[in-house]
């Protein structure tokens, strides 16, 4: 406890969030580009969120990227571990690299009788002190006099810093150039106030497409030293002698330690939110998002994760994100802070995606809902709140990958995570013209919310466009041409670039009154997914639907939508700020379980589904393609659509309501294995690891999630003429 | 496949007369032969030109482009009425905002007429036209819809009061 100006400081926090949230203002906007402006693009796949050894993951670097790229097939990927540091070396590779995979059915023990009945742990082949989980200190060539800063520990941890700075980004440059595709360094950053946030700062990095120069992440290691609040090193970061105070802040300077010379305090050396220093941490997130701003404001992007998990923000102890600081972050920062990874990774785990977990039994909404967070899964709810603002807030996924659980790496069950690319997508739209692929594209197409986010592959491309109606012409023919141009687009992977329409990501300007025409195209790709299992789906099996588990259909798509009334301000707290999903009694996979009421802060209350497609009025033609379209006749009011689709249909027991969405997916305690699921698995390769009650087996782990597929299209806005103003979005 | 001109003709002459249509004129010129060449050209030429000039408040505003609208024009539940109403609205717009108007500009082409047969007191035709987006995307569909020949070919729309 800092005893020395406590008063000062708490005024000085203060000052800070005052500041902040009375100087936000939208950036500016103008309706979407010119189609002859933008270059031609391709809507491509990565992850940026997943760990190594290097944090508390189970794979190398190398290995890591080699099942994301080329395993399962990603076009782009970030290296994203922890904040803070770790004892264990990941640029180390596992040797054997890739050995011959086991095959379905064998768990891994620490014992054994290893093959053919079960298999090493920790992954094979590696184990403790082998390959990648050997420590720094043991293979440095000048052991633990390599480790720099504070740590006393033995064998002594590296500061991610000095990981990031000195180990991994060598290896991210080498992998990408050797494998001819963006693959770059990022964080999974510890925020102070709050739970954890996926960013990078590309500036320095030198990824393929480029070939020749050394590179670095000398600013992304900065990043970590001055604003990750596990990073409780004092040093300054050895040699580097970094400052953390920065131009434009002088509120966040005036918090800066005059040691370690970032914002940290004695026995808060992270600078976390505290009981005597309530929001210091959010504050210090803020002040991070301005330096990024200043250092890096088109190299880094600032996406929380899984932001549900950790529940309601807490003032004094730091937790998750509520609604006020979603906006603070977009008003301190709208380049960087745009958008979350509200379906989250864990998604095989016991507890899908981690939520409601041990150590997480208050996350909001009490778990995911069909793999998704309660911020994004509820129609009305944080994200359409944030849309109805006319906000640049845009929907990612992640893996989050760490390891399978019971099984090793090379195995294809999970009982904890999937592997980046196996199960979930983000699909970024990447303008390259006639060049290359680069990160920087990649960045500049999540930033822009040309993207959307699926689980179990269920459709792999969409064109999803708003245009305005041509008065002029019959309107079967305008629809037809419409619904050929979005299905031109999916055919080639591509976007619509016709002047009147706008994609996901843009607005449209029209005039009051104006019809509008809703265009759709995806491609429910043929075949099989990554799904190891082909029985029947025990969640359609419940409705007499026999599919087999790794070969999804599409069942529907909902067209959601809800209008947008302009920023709130912040100094309007009832509607700007409040908490959204918080359990009051009970634990995760209580039925009787109490929820406070949502604050309308985290309301839209114009938010609705608006149509459906189905089989019934979809057009399927050659390739598993897919077009739809409607019309939405004489609009008046500035708003968005956004769309959502799944395999299952609406009163699928235990996964979907008669509306369709998606329910809570803690319907039984995911801890308590001794009593029965909900969805039995009946057939009889349904796997041995799956929760067995009597002799019966339940659905849960990934088959729980094989079974349960979704997808999430970032928004279309419409701007009426003397109406709202969509001030967020271009 | 389509009938031949020729039954048609000959099932809608029978149909006016059965039904005792003042209108039906004994077999008059316009029940026995489709719209002129000339007129088929004049309306061809003149809608094509029309829909490019979509782009501008001249031709939002033009008059003689809602004149291809027959007055009993029904589309997809749009009226002549409304869509004199939303080109007057998309001209009012497109002097006060420079992204509007804000519809995909489209060119029209190869416009023909076929299938035609006399209803009441003028022949109704099939329209068989060409749209192509103007801009990057050069994606383009073949649409047909009716038109109406009196006194010069107009738009006769779906005749659906339908918007789906």
């Amino acid at each position: 406890m800092n005893k020395t100006f406590p008063l000062r400081e708490i005024a000085a926090v203060c000052a800070s969030l005052c500041a902040l949230e009375a100087a936000w203002l939208p950036v500016g906007a103008n309706a979407a580009d010119k189609a002859k402006t933008k270059a031609a693009g391709t809507y491509v796949t990565g992850d940026f969120h997943n760990h190594s050894t290097c944090s508390d993951g189970s794979l190398s670097m190398k290995k890591l990227i080699d099942k994301s790229v080329n395993t399962w097939g990603l076009d782009w990927f970030v290296q994203a571990d922890h904040g803070g540091s770790s004892a264990r070396n990941c640029t180390l590779a596992e040797d054997p690299f890739t050995p011959v995979p086991p095959a379905l059915g064998l768990t891994n023990s620490p014992t054994g009788p290893y093959p053919p009945a079960t298999y090493p742990s920790s992954g094979q082949p590696s184990s403790t002190n082998a390959g990648p989980n050997q420590s720094w200190q043991s293979t440095l060539p000048n052991g633990v006099a390599g480790i720099k800063g504070d740590g006393t520990a033995n064998p002594k941890a590296m500061w991610r810093w000095q990981e990031i700075k000195e180990f991994q980004y060598a290896v991210t440059e080498a992998e990408s150039r050797a494998r001819n595709k963006p693959i770059w360094m990022g964080i999974e950053t510890n925020a102070p106030g709050h739970e954890h946030v996926s960013m990078t700062i590309l500036d320095g990095q030198l990824p393929w497409p480029v070939t020749t120069g050394v590179g670095n992440a000398n600013l992304l290691a900065q990043f970590e030293y001055c604003f990750d609040r596990s990073d409780s090193d004092t040093s300054r970061g050895a040699e580097n002698q970094w400052d953390c105070s920065f131009g434009t802040s002088p509120t966040g300077n005036s918090l800066v330690d005059p040691t370690s010379k970032k914002i940290s305090k004695t026995g808060n050396l992270g600078g976390n939110n505290s009981a005597t220093d309530p929001n210091l941490g959010h504050t210090k997130t803020i002040e991070a998002l301005k330096w990024l701003n200043e250092k890096a404001p088109s190299g880094s992007y600032y996406v929380p994760a899984h932001l549900e998990r950790a529940g309601v923000y807490n003032s004094t102890s730091g937790a998750g994100f509520n609604i006020e600081h979603l906006r603070n972050f977009n008003n301190a920062a709208p380049r960087i802070a745009f958008g979350f990874e509200s379906m989250p990774g864990h998604q095989a785990s016991l507890n899908r995606g981690e939520y409601g977990g041990t150590g997480f039994v208050r996350s909001v909404g009490g778990g995911t809902y069909g793999g998704t967070g309660y911020y994004a899964a509820k129609i009305g709810g944080v994200w359409d709140a944030l849309l109805g603002e006319g906000r640049n807030w845009w929907f990612f996924a992640s893996s989050d990958y760490h390891n399978r659980g019971l099984f090793g790496p090379d195995q294809l069950e999970s009982t904890q995570d999937f592997q980046p690319g196996e199960y979930q997508r983000t699909h970024v739209m990447v303008r390259k013209g006639s060049g290359n692929l680069s990160a920087q594209g990649v960045i500049d197409g999540l930033r822009s919310g040309n993207a959307f986010a699926t689980s179990g592959q269920l459709i792999d491309r969409l064109a999803f466009v708003v245009c305005a109606a041509n008065p002029g012409i019959p309107r079967k023919a305008n629809t037809a041409l419409l619904e050929a141009a979005v299905r031109n687009a999916v055919t080639g992977n591509a976007e619509v670039r016709i002047d009147g329409c706008a994609t996901m990501g843009e607005k449209l300007v029209v005039r009051p009154g104006a019809d509008l025409i809703v265009a759709i195209a995806v491609r429910d790709p043929e075949g099989k997914n990554f799904s190891p299992y082909s029985f029947p789906n025990p969640s359609l099996k419940q409705i007499g639907v026999t599919q087999p588990l790794n070969e999804p259909v599409l069942d529907h798509i909902d067209v959601l939508g809800g209008n947008v009334t302009g920023y709130v301000d912040p100094n309007d707290r009832g509607n700007y700020a409040g908490e959204a999903g918080k359990p009051l009694t009970g634990t995760a996979g209580d039925p009787a379980a109490t929820y406070q009421a949502d604050a309308p802060a985290t309301l839209n209350t114009s938010a609705r589904k608006l149509k459906t497609f189905n089989k019934s009025n979809w057009t399927a033609s050659s390739g598993g393609v897919l077009t739809m379209s409607y019309v939405v006749p004489a609009v008046k009011a500035s708003q968005y659509f956004r769309l959502r689709g799944t395999n299952l249909p609406p009163a699928t027991p235990y996964e979907t309501d008669a509306d369709g969405n998606p329910l809570l997916d803690y319907l039984v305690l995911p801890f308590d294995q001794t009593k029965p699921g909900t969805v039995p698995c009946t057939d009889a390769a349904c796997p041995a690891h799956l929760r067995t009650i009597n002799g019966v087996k339940y659905s849960g782990f990934d088959v729980a999630a094989w079974a349960d597929l979704w997808f999430y299209a970032n928004p279309v806005f419409i701007e009426v003429l003397n109406s709202v103003r969509v001030a967020g979005v271009r | 496949m389509h009938p031949s001109f020729s039954s048609v003709r000959a099932a809608a002459a029978a149909l006016c007369c059965a039904v005792g249509l003042a209108a039906c004129g004994g077999g008059s010129n316009q029940a026995d032969n489709p719209p002129p060449s000339a007129a088929i050209s004049t309306f061809s030429a003149a809608y094509t030109a029309g829909v490019a000039a979509l782009n501008s408040a001249a031709g939002l505003a033009s008059a003689a482009f809602v004149d291809l609208f027959d007055t009993s024009f029904l589309d997809s539940s749009r009226t002549k009425t409304a869509i004199s109403a939303a080109l007057s609205a998309e001209a009012a717009a497109a002097q006060v905002s420079p992204d509007l108007p804000a519809f995909p500009q489209v060119a029209m082409s190869n416009v023909s007429l076929s299938d035609c047969a006399y209803v009441v007191d003028a022949i109704v035709c099939t329209m068989t036209a060409t749209l192509t987006n103007s801009d990057v995307d050069t994606t383009a569909v073949t649409f047909t819809t009716k038109v109406r020949y009196t006194d010069k070919v107009r738009l006769l729309g779906d005749q659906s009061a339908s918007d789906s």
